[in-house]
Formats: structure tokens, sequence, C-alpha cells
């Protein structure tokens, strides 16, 4: 970076957010190129911590003034390399200062939070007033903020019932590239409380869900709560085919039955997750673990009446608990575990239900093409997640536990990624994991439309350059 | 810059590979979503902000210096010494059994520095200081005992135990030494104090210079095999750390004796005898829990039976405690190399003390207490376990004669206990050094009733089991069972029976008949232990 054209740039900063809260060190700049993901970053210039919106605001304008590309990131957990920035130099926006929650609205039952606020201290604070949300953030919601999920269209954790990270909000506060604060639905109007999405206007929310951060930058988000529940209920359940478990799968989510609801979707996952458990049910070849969770126990033991007969129904039979309560009772660390098989390369997406036999048996075939099924240097877990309503999560993780076969992961990594588009899939989020798979074929009319977008929200291309080819 | 070996830090390489870079190490709040008492674990990242300062960022730029992307300056010799190598992001880490070790690598890499050249001059002072006053402050050697004044004459020079003071309480926080003494005394052992103690070399470990730190191990382990000592108790954790896991690795052998802080010395002599301490005032109490004590040597409980034998005390605990505890800050040399930063990191600590209400903030280590005390500039007291016993407990310890029998009804809890010592087949399967919690609660108000704990001894058939009262330091599991649970527990006659009903009313809870599970490690490294064979029987998995 050319430090003289950089210096004024650098004062200015300090002067709006305090000379500790930015940073060109270079040591500090390569910690943050890199997130979750296996992608790297071209290293950003600066790092800067703001507090406020109001911060924000000025440094978008700042940006602007001079020119320098701005990414915003929150945890940096994601797996898709979306707060990586693509140019050089850029300043990458650390959000994670702006962690505090705004408001609890009783009446209107909402939360508004700052956009870099974690899932997992979102929930403690909450559950301390008796409170839920009802989307509780991605897998890596320890450090996942609420501004990163939305950016990302994140699912996960209570996706079953309520959907995805953007089927929560009520309302944003966004800061567009140019510097002006925008608030969304029923914030519109400053005398009214932010308690409707959609309301008056059309709903200009959804504008900046899942832009991974390219029009603007997320700094408060309204979100919708709940009680916390007094029913609950497991359930671990065994089934002999992938088809019959996603028939199930589908059933219980047509009914909504499941606030939470898993698929180990081949022997292969179920050994890798639960050796035990795969050695005494030899027949196994899927597992559904399932939470109810309701306001009474008397409904949740309805729903868990119901749950059971889908299940006799398509040949399933109850194996336990443990899987289910350990999945809830341990959110946001099932995943962690599994990095002792080597380093993950995840092709995640969605899919509907009845598709998802199908995938998996093309991976079966992708597994045994690259020889990955003789192969224990490469090892894969195959599962789902419930979404919405009948649609779901297929997440084919690949662990690569030997470095020197990353040649041969690449392929199978490809090749699967391939498939899952072909195959009628769409990734809920896209980064530097999707875009080369999606771009060549969005089509025009949606693509070009983003574009103007893009340009009359971002005239000097301020914000994420070089996302989604923009 | 020269081109820098990175030996040592290359033996780690594999860890940097494995890191996930989920960010728990420092982002994570796992209060409400794991039951664990865990925020933010990284003190020095809370203060310093950058993620360049946490145990991901840290990896990432390993990385970096390992390919040759980037190297060796100020600014990266300044950053390697950042981390008070407490250990928080370790606990915090699923990803490898036992979390990656940062702080283990952070140490690599300072020797790395140290052994190619690239020093501070402040630790070159301090180095100095060891070598030629045997501590780092810069004291006269021959007063480093003078504290103690005539009270001298009357400790042996030998014995079989040996009370260790410490650089730090000998020159610094000599209360805490005066302390221990007293209490060493009081209870009627006899000990000695060496004439000649030296520094034992923590803080050249923690800095990297390695080569002399074992010369201060070989001298001071040759002293006190030649005088035939039995036991070393310590009040100093970063000594006793340095004793019991540095020493062996790097002099290669056993040292030969036990090694003890004054705080488990204190919990086992006081666990059969009727002894109460009483305090002046009613007080609310917190823990800080050292790091050097507890995550490096898994000592947590000793210092809370301790607090509870206090009457009138009400010990309240922070939002993050044992395995999870923040750092004071004072540690891995952060304090002498960036003591303002050191200063910050305690005012957090300072903070999560008042959050609870504390007027009185204890702790187990002269370091800690310095940093903290300094950072408590708000009438928060910040003592020692030691001195707290000794300054509010101004009544003679009083030996009371033991009660007489009393016709008590035996509690589901303490039933369930008999009965585990009867049926140890119920532990088949686990490995040696398993240890696991009891939470006996009310089915009403899910307060636990009883708390007991079970250490696996010696694997087999019929296991060699130990169960003790109160919990486990560092448990593998957490098995919360009501009463009525128990009581039914307690009819099985065999292994099966119990699995079967252990397995129901954890699969098939009701309002009164319930056990739940909290787990403290991964499933997979619980496997490896041997907890799948009973968890496959009971029908959990």
């Amino acid at each position: 970076m050319n430090e003289d054209v950089m210096r004024p740039v650098v004062e200015e900063l300090e002067s709006i957010v305090g000379s500790e809260n930015v940073s060109s060190s270079k040591i500090i700049r390569l910690s943050y190129s890199e997130d979750a993901s296996p992608f790297h970053a071209r290293i950003p210039g600066l790092i800067v911590r703001p507090t406020e919106t109001l911060e924000v605001s000025q440094i978008l304008r700042l940006a602007n003034e001079y020119l320098v590309p701005v990414v915003p990131a929150g945890g940096r957990s994601g797996i898709c390399g979306a707060c990586l920035p693509r140019v050089p130099n850029a300043i990458v926006l650390d959000l994670t200062r702006m962690d505090n929650i705004v408001e609890i609205d009783e009446d209107s039952q909402t939360v508004t939070v700052q956009a870099g606020l974690r899932w997992a201290e979102l929930i403690y604070k909450l559950s301390k007033l008796g409170y839920k949300v009802g989307f509780r953030g991605p897998f890596g919601g320890n450090a996942g903020t609420v501004g990163g999920s939305l950016s990302s269209n994140s699912v996960g954790c209570g996706s079953a019932k309520w959907g995805s990270s953007g089927d929560s909000v009520v309302s944003l506060e966004v800061v567009l590239p140019t510097g002006e604060i925008l608030r969304t639905g029923s914030g519109w109007n400053p005398l009214a409380k932010k308690f409707a999405r959609y309301a008056t206007f059309n709903d200009l929310t959804g504008l900046f869900i899942g832009d991974h951060g390219i029009l603007g930058v997320k700094t408060e988000a309204t979100l919708k709560i709940y009680p916390l529940p007094e029913g609950k209920v497991f359930g671990d359940f065994g089934f002999n085919s992938i088809e019959a478990a996603s028939k199930a799968m589908y059933e219980i989510q047509k009914k909504k039955l499941a606030e939470e609801l898993v698929l180990m979707a081949d022997r292969h996952t179920v050994s890798s997750y639960a050796p035990q458990l795969a050695e005494k049910y030899p027949e196994v070849e899927s597992v559904l673990a399932v939470i109810i969770e309701e306001a009474s126990e008397e409904i949740a033991e309805a729903k868990k009446k119901l749950l059971e007969k889908i299940v006799r129904e398509h040949g399933g039979f109850f194996i336990g608990t443990f899987f289910s309560r350990l999945h809830w009772s341990e959110m946001f660390n099932v995943v962690q575990p599994l990095f002792e098989e080597g380093y993950w390369y995840n092709t995640c997406h969605l899919r509907p239900i009845t598709m998802f036999p199908e995938l998996i048996r093309k991976a079966h075939e992708i597994f045994k093409k690259h020889g990955v099924d003789k192969n224990p240097e490469i090892t894969w877990v195959a599962s789902g997640l419930g979404i919405d309503r009948c649609h779901c999560t297929g997440w084919i993780t690949l662990f690569l536990k030997n470095p020197e076969k990353k040649h041969i992961l690449e392929k199978v990594w490809s090749d699967l990624r391939k498939v899952i588009i072909e195959t009628g899939g769409v990734p809920y989020w896209t980064g530097l994991l999707w875009e080369e798979y999606v771009l060549p074929r969005v089509h025009y009319g949606f693509f070009d439309l983003l574009k103007k977008i893009k340009r009359t929200l971002d005239p000097n291309n301020i914000l994420h350059p070089l996302v989604f080819g923009l | 810059m020269a081109k820098v070996e990175f030996s040592n830090v290359k033996k780690f390489e594999n860890f940097l590979y494995l890191c996930g870079k989920c960010g728990d190490c420092s982002l994570a709040v796992k209060i409400a979503t794991s039951k664990s008492p865990l925020s933010h674990p990284c003190a020095v990242k809370n203060v310093l902000g950058y993620e360049a300062y946490d145990a991901r960022g840290r990896l990432i730029i390993l990385k970096n210096l390992l390919s040759d992307k980037l190297e060796v300056n100020e600014e990266v010799l300044d950053w390697a010494y950042t981390c008070t190598t407490c250990g928080a992001c370790r606990e915090t880490c699923l990803a490898v059994e036992g979390g990656i070790d940062t702080p283990s690598i952070m140490e690599a890499l300072r020797r790395d520095l140290v052994s190619q050249g690239f020093r501070f001059e402040k630790h070159l002072s301090i180095l100095e200081n060891i070598k030629n006053l045997d501590n780092p402050y810069g004291e006269p050697k021959e007063e480093r005992l003078s504290f103690l004044g005539e009270e001298l004459s009357n400790i042996p020079e030998k014995a079989d135990i040996v009370y260790f003071i410490g650089c730090t309480s000998s020159y610094r926080t000599k209360e805490i030494a005066l302390a221990a003494i007293k209490f060493l005394k009081q209870f009627k052992k006899e000990f000695a104090v060496l004439r000649d103690e030296t520094c034992c070399g923590s803080i050249l470990l923690r800095y990297g210079y390695v080569n002399e730190a074992k010369e201060q191990a070989e001298r001071l382990v040759k002293k006190l095999n030649e005088m035939n000592v039995k036991t070393v108790i310590f009040t100093c954790p970063g000594c006793y750390r340095t004793f019991k896991k540095d020493y062996p690795e790097i002099l290669g052998r056993d040292l030969g004796f036990e090694t003890l802080h004054l705080v488990e010395f204190l919990d086992t002599y006081l666990k059969d005898k009727n002894i109460v301490f009483e305090a002046k005032n009613d007080e609310i109490v917190t823990y800080h829990d050292p790091c050097h004590l507890g995550r490096h040597l898994d000592v947590y409980e000793a210092p809370r039976n301790i607090i509870k034998r206090i009457k009138d005390i009400k010990l309240i605990e922070m939002e993050t405690i044992k395995n999870f505890a923040h750092c004071c800050g004072a540690g891995g040399g952060v304090k002498s190399t960036f003591p303002d930063l050191a200063l910050k990191v305690a005012r957090n600590r300072i903070d999560e003390a008042l959050e609870v209400n504390a007027s009185i903030l204890l702790s187990a280590c002269p370091f800690c207490k310095l940093n903290l005390k300094q950072a408590a500039d708000n009438g928060l007291k910040v003592l020692d376990i030691a001195e707290f016993l000794v300054e509010t407990q101004v009544h003679e310890v009083v030996e009371v004669a033991p009660k007489t029998v009393e016709v008590v009804e035996i509690s589901p809890g303490k039933r369930l206990m008999d009965y585990l010592n009867g049926h140890v087949e119920i532990f088949k399967g686990l490995r040696v050094g398993c240890k696991f919690n009891y939470e006996i609660v009310d089915w009403k108000t899910q307060e636990p009733k009883l708390k007991f704990y079970v250490m696996v001894l010696e694997s087999g058939e019929r296991p060699k089991i130990k169960i003790s009262m109160g919990a486990a330091d560092n448990p593998d599991v957490t098995i919360i069972i009501s009463e009525p649970a128990a009581e039914k527990l307690v009819k099985c006659e065999e292994r099966s029976e119990y699995a079967e009903a252990f397995g129901n009313f954890f699969n098939e809870p009701t309002e009164e008949e319930f056990i739940d599970v909290i787990l403290h490690r991964s499933t997979k490294e619980l496997m490896r232990m041997g907890y799948g064979e009973f968890a496959r029987e009971a029908g959990l998995i």
C-alpha cells in the first residue's frame, strides 16, 4: 500500500473510531486474511473496528472520497469465504465490537441487536429474560454474528421450524455504500416501532439479506422473539434406507412438527458420528434426530405422537435420544470435533427433501470414481437439515487428512459442486465456494438487475468489490 | 532481517493445519448453549481487540511465518510476547483432543526467536538478575528471607516437607508467605524453608530461555534430592507449574518428590477433620482461578472447598470460572513485558468480580494478586486465600470434638453413592483416569442435594474406583439424576438392569424421574476414554 496515499485516510479514520481501532500493522492485517473457509483473501490494507452506526456511515463516506474499497466482516466463521477481500488493500470493517442488544420490545416481541452480536451470546442474554429467537444461528454460531448470517443467507439451528436467518428479521438498519442510513420494514416511519417487515412499501429488507455485504453494511437487525418453551421432546430414529428417511423427513416437515431436524444421510456418516450406534444397528443406513419445542408439554407430547406415527409408517424405529439431545445441548459445538479428520471442504446448499436421495447416490458415484471410498486420507460426512417447510440443506463435507492428497480432494469437491447445481440444488451462501459454479448459470435478467441495483447503490463500487463478479 | 529457523514451532505444524478457524477461541459464549462458564475466552484479545491476538489469528500468522510470507521484525517480536499463555483458548477448542495447544506453540516460537538472537532488552536484565541475584526483581539475594525476621530461626533447614516460597512472595507479597508458614506450623507439620532458595526459572521458560531455566532446575532439584525431601509445597502456582510440569520435561526425569500447592495441602489435611474457620464479617467473596493452578494443573476444587469451610462467607462464582476462567493478565511474561496490557486485562477480571457484588476477590497466586490488586482501584479487596484465612478468621482454628452419632435418614444421593461403591462392574470399560461428577437433584427445584464424583483407578471387569464427595477437578462428564430416579437405580441388581433403567430415565424422562448428562469433552474423546460401552448398553447411543 502506498503510505503517502493512505496517511490522510488513516488519520481521518482515527478521528472517527479512535487510533486504537485502526490498524495497518502487517500481522494484524494478515490475521484477517483468512476465515473458516479454505480460501485466502487479498491482504487487507487496514482493519477498522467501529462501534456505532454513525461511525460506519462516516467510514463509508470517507471510503468514497478516497475510493478505497471496504469489506464488512463479522465473526469470520463462515465457510464460503464471504468476508474475504478480493481486491488488495481494502479496509476490513471488523464489526464484532458492535455487539450490543439495543432494545427488547416486549409489546412487539422483538429484539433489536447490533449486527456484530454473536448468536450464542444473544441466546444467552435472551434466555436470562425468558426468551428465545426462532432461527438460533448457523452451526458456527459461537463466533458467527447476526449481521454475517443475514448477509450470507445462513441456515442452521432452529431452521426446521423457523426457516433461514432472513425469515426471522422484522427490520434492518443498513448503512448504504455511500454512507446514508436506512431503516427497513415499519422502521421507515421514525414514529413507529420496528414490528412489521411487510408494511406500506415493498420489502426492502430482502434486498440486503443474502447480499454478501455488497449493497450495504448491516448495523442493526430487529428479530422476532418467543417465550422459552415449556415442552421439549427429543428423538433419534433409525432407517434402513436414505429414501425412507427422506420420506419421513418430508412428512415431518409438511406437518411442521420439529423445531430442528437433522439427517445423518449415509452409513458412512452414521459410523463417523456414532461408531457404537452403527455397530449396534448394522441395518441402519440413515438417522433422523428430531427436536420438538412447544409452548406446553401437552402440545409437545401431541406432536411427539404424530412424529412417532410418521416414523413407523416409513419403517423407522426409535434408537434413543442421545444425538438429538447432544445436538441441542451442545448447540454450535457439533462441527468442531470433526476438524480432527483434517481440513474441511464444504458443499453447503439447499434442495427439496425429495431430491436428497439423488444427491447421496450421485455423491457415492463420485466417491467411487475418484477412489475416495477406499482412500482413508480423505473422508466425508453427508448430512442434511430440515429448512422451513419441505426443503433441506445438502451438506457433504470432505475432510482432507493428508494435504498431499489435495489434488484428489479438489477433483471430488469440484465434481460434487457441479452435480449439486446440475441436479437443481441452490447454494444458500455463495462466496468463493460457489461463484465459479453459480455465475455461469445465472439467468441474464436476474444478473442484470442485480448489477443495476449495485451500480445505483454503490456508484464507486466501494463495497466488497468483485463479489458475484461485480 | 535474517531468516529464522522455526524448528520448535515446526513440531506443532500439524496443529496449524487442523485449526478449523471457527473463531471460538475468542468469540464464543457457551453459557446458555452448552452450560459452560465460558465467555470470550481470550483475555488478551478482549483488550487488544484485533484477531492477531487470539489463537485463530496467531495460528494464521504462524503459518505466514513458516511459509516466509512474513519475516520476523520488531512487530512480530512484540506480538510473540503478548500472549499470557493462559490456555483458555485451548480449553475452548474442540478441534483436537485436549484442544490446539496455542500457548505451547507460542512458547515454541519464543524459543525459536531467543535462540536466534531476537531478544527484548527488558528480558535480558531479568535474565541477569536471576543469574546474579537469584531473583528476577533485582533485589539483593541476601535479603530473600529477611521478611521472616526471627521467625526464620524457628523453621528447620531440613525436613521431609519444604515450603518453596518463590521470588514474588519473598520480595513482593511477603504476607502470603507469612500466612502459609502460619498454617503449616498450626497444623503441626514439620517443614523447612531453603536457606539458599533461588528463582525456579518459570519466567525464563515463559520468555523462551530454556537452557538458562534448565540450569535453575538442575540446581534446585539436586539440592532437594540431596536433602531427601519428600514433598515441596508452593504458594506460587508459577513455581508449582514449573516444578510439576516443566522440570520433568526439561530434565528428562522424575523429580523424586511430590509437589503440592498450599490449597491442596490444606484441603487434604482438613478433609477428615472438624475444623471450622470463623470470619470477622459476613462477606461475599469470589474466587479467581490462577491459570497455572487451574488450567495448567487442574486444581479447581481445593481452593473452593477451603473457602466453603469459612463460616459466614458466601462464595459467589463469577461468570467465567474454573477451566474457562479469564486470565488476570500477568502470566506468560506479559506483566514484565507489557505492564499496561496486563493491567487492562486485570481490570476486566475485576469487573467480573464486581458484577457478582463480591467485596473480596480471592486467589491462590501471588502474581495474580499483585496484578488484580493494582487493577482494583474501586474498593474491591484482593487477597490470597492463605492471607484471607489469617486476616478474617482471627479466632483460633477450633478443633471440634467429633459429634455424637445422630440418627439421620440416608438421602437417595448417599444411597446411590454406596450402591455404586458396591457395584463397580457398572464402570467396566472405562480407562484409568476417567473422572465424572454426579449431581443428585431435587426433582421439583432441580437444585443439587448431593454432589460426588467417581475416579477410575484401575480398569477391568471390576474396576477399582474412588468415590469422593464434591466435584472433580476437570471432569469428563456430569451426570444429573433426580432423587426419585436415584431411588430406583439403587434397586437394580446387576449392571444390565442398571444400564437399562439409566437409559430409560435419560431417553424417556418424566417430571420426577430423569437423568441428564453434561459432556465436558467431545463425544469422540469420550468414546476413546471408554464411555461408549455403558452408553451403548444403556441405549444412549
